[in-house]
């Protein structure tokens, strides 16, 4: 049987619930009190949740808990007037490239960058993500990509560094090589 | 008198230099599709670290007066809403554009958007003081079930099932839970984590579920912002401005309902400008004509979605309970600035509760003049291919985290909540009761132990508290009741 999208996130959800319930049975009965008061109930409330999305027969009994609201009707007037971006007498914009980036690759650039920081400090991971980015996934040419990663790193280092006098990470190297935090 | 002593404590140059720099921000940020009012604050409060608290708030709260206008301006001039709070605006906003007639629209958000912001303020300036006896007359008990309906409403309200706002909810209040419990002292969730033994910090939380997943989304859409070409916002801006003040009492009725819908923890704008809309709808001599590019059609909802913010202030001031989403993230300004809303804030920050007003009253009125006179320049942002953005956005977001506490495993932290974030918005799972959840998951704890040392469980019988628990139960079992509404032909 293939999972559905929703119906894994929703096993992880309830996984995560049911760790906090499990974990608090090992505290003492103060500080276990209120996680279980509020924990169990979150445990049924996502359970009930995955039979509506898996369960037809649950769906139809209690669908109501499991569907989209209309608080003062809303949606009835959003249904009733032509929804926006349907107007049909509207040119599409010409000239922009339509780059449309899979979000497991644009998950794999953030954590590309977060593992940057942690080796290499922010001063040198933001021009890299920066430039590396616009050339290589946007499409942008060398001059602006060069360009744009120069001004980040000057606005970074005149923001942060300066005005704010906030202390960035150097990186693990960084650190390493100068043998100083 | 506390409202000039507000307004004299906003009054210097340092703090007017943040309202004027913040309204130009917010408008960028509200006409920019998906980015809105939540990603600017997620991007903007660790910046925020090291100001003084009018200062702070002269930024975020003053800029975001004029999120709602900047969301217009892609609503009118190509027919994308820049916010949620922005869609009914294009219903006429974007007929009137077709019709040539795009900058007497655009004179009339602007004017209905400011003009909202100034009754939603001064709505929020005579709450004041009726908040301070109400709050000070509440115990421990009421306290906790004032704080357990505003969640429940929240998550009720919040777009998407009932269920997952309730266990986005219970999740947010569990995630509170990590670090030392206030009665025992005992050590919960941390894994042996030293990191983890304060509790989840509010800030990566934030950048985390709004900023990180809004690019990832943002990016995973392709192409420009907006898919359509920009019209050029033409004369008869004046003309607008005056047709605000010939449908004056529309404008105040719609910006009453945008008060009173602000007022109801988690409902928000994007309820807020719809509704208005449908009452100019049904009030109209001529309700056929909405839809075709009327002038009511844009006024409506625009002083509707304005006001809303001053309504939704007053129980985030109150008791800790955001009114909204953007509310909600604004708490962690209120905590990164040492301000704890509840009696303190209403008994010993009395001026700056002022000066809050006079924020929403200015950056309502530069957001109007600033944004028209910018409106055009504005829209062109939404042209930008998202991929020249998202970088730039990744980067300043991730600083942010790092920022406010100079904690590497905040951007860690982060970057976990960015994959929580886009599971919650790919599927349905409203990200605003999580935050709630997290913030007032301490004063739940708090006061039911307090509760219980004070009565024993017998304050469950006290007489605010039962009606508490009644309407609670209401907001859960409401839905169940109701009966199925007609479909429309």
């Amino acid at each position: 049987m293939k999972l559905k999208g929703d119906t894994v996130f929703g096993i992880l959800m309830l996984a995560a619930i049911t760790m906090f319930v499990c974990y608090s049975l090992r505290y003492s009965p103060t500080a276990r009190l209120v996680p279980l008061i509020i924990g169990i109930p979150g445990l049924v409330f996502m359970i009930l949740q995955l039979m509506i999305d898996n369960l037809p027969g649950v769906s139809k009994r209690v669908g109501k808990l499991g569907s989209k609201k209309d608080l003062f009707g809303a949606e009835q007037i959003r249904a009733r007037e032509k929804g926006p971006g349907e107007a049909g007498a509207v040119e599409k914009a010409p000239s922009v490239p339509q780059r449309r980036i899979p979000e497991g690759i644009m998950f794999v650039w953030i954590i590309s960058f977060v593992v940057l920081i942690y080796l290499f400090g922010y001063l040198v991971a933001i021009p890299a993500l920066v430039f590396s980015f616009l050339k290589f996934r946007a499409g942008a040419s060398w001059a602006f990509s060069i360009l744009s990663a120069v001004l980040m790193e000057a606005v970074v280092y005149a923001g942060f560094v300066i005005l704010l006098n906030v202390s960035l990470y150097k990186g693990l190297v960084f650190i390493l090589i100068s043998g100083r935090p | 008198m506390p409202l000039v002593e507000g307004l004299v404590l906003l009054l210097n140059p340092i703090s007017m230099m943040y309202l004027v720099l913040g309204v130009l921000l917010f408008l960028a940020f509200g006409a920019m599709p998906g980015l809105g009012g939540p990603v600017a604050f997620a991007i903007l409060i660790p910046l925020t670290y090291t100001m003084d608290p009018v200062s702070a708030f002269a930024l975020l709260v003053g800029g975001h007066s004029a999120v709602m206008f900047g969301g217009s301006i892609s609503a009118i001039l190509i027919n994308t809403p820049g916010t949620g709070q922005n869609v009914a605006t294009c219903f006429d906003g974007y007929a009137l554009t077709q019709q040539g007639r795009a900058g007497e629209a655009l004179g009339a958000s602007a004017t209905s958007s400011a003009m909202g912001s100034i009754v939603g303020a001064f709505v929020l300036a005579g709450m004041i003081p009726v908040m301070r006896a109400v709050v000070l007359a509440f115990g421990p008990p009421e306290l906790l079930f004032i704080c357990l309906f505003g969640l429940t409403t929240i998550a009720a309200v919040s777009k998407g099932s009932l269920l997952k706002g309730l266990a986005a909810a219970v999740l947010g209040l569990l995630l509170s839970f990590i670090g030392f419990e206030p009665v025992s002292g005992d050590l919960r969730y941390t894994f042996g984590t030293l990191y983890l033994w304060e509790g989840v910090d509010l800030i990566p939380m934030i950048i985390g579920l709004f900023a990180i997943a809004e690019v990832v989304h943002l990016a995973g859409t392709g192409g420009a912002i907006a898919k359509r070409k920009v019209s050029k916002a033409a004369k008869g801006v004046l003309k607008g401005v005056r047709a605000v003040f010939r449908h004056w009492f529309l404008m105040i009725r719609c910006s009453a309902i945008g008060t009173v819908i602000g007022l109801i923890p988690g409902a928000g704008g994007a309820i807020a400008n719809v509704v208005a809309y449908g009452h100019a709808v049904s009030t109209s001599k001529y309700p056929e004509k909405f839809g075709t590019g009327i002038i009511e059609g844009v006024i409506a909802p625009e002083s509707s979605n304005d006001a809303k913010d001053g309504g939704a202030l007053v129980p985030t001031v109150a008791f800790g309970i955001p009114g909204s989403e953007s509310m909600a993230i604004l708490l962690g300004a209120f905590l990164i600035q040492g301000l704890q809303p509840g009696p303190e804030m209403l008994t010993k920050h009395v001026d700056f509760l002022f000066s809050l007003v006079w924020m929403l009253v200015l950056g309502g009125i530069l957001g109007a003049v600033i944004g028209l006179s910018v409106a055009h320049r504005l829209t062109r942002l939404t042209a930008v291919p998202f991929s020249l953005l998202a970088p730039l956005i990744l980067a300043v977001a991730l600083l942010g985290s790092f920022g406010t506490r100079g904690l590497l495993n905040d951007v860690f932290l982060t970057l976990a909540f960015g994959f929580l974030g886009y599971g919650m918005k790919k599927y349905g799972y409203p990200r605003g009761p999580i935050v709630i959840g997290l913030v007032l998951g301490h004063i739940v704890e708090r006061n039911l132990h307090l509760s219980l040392q004070l009565f024993g469980w017998h304050f469950l019988l006290r007489p605010i508290t039962l009606g508490l628990l009644i309407a609670l139960v209401a907001v859960v079992a409401l839905p169940l009741l109701s009966k199925p509404r007609r479909r429309q032909a």
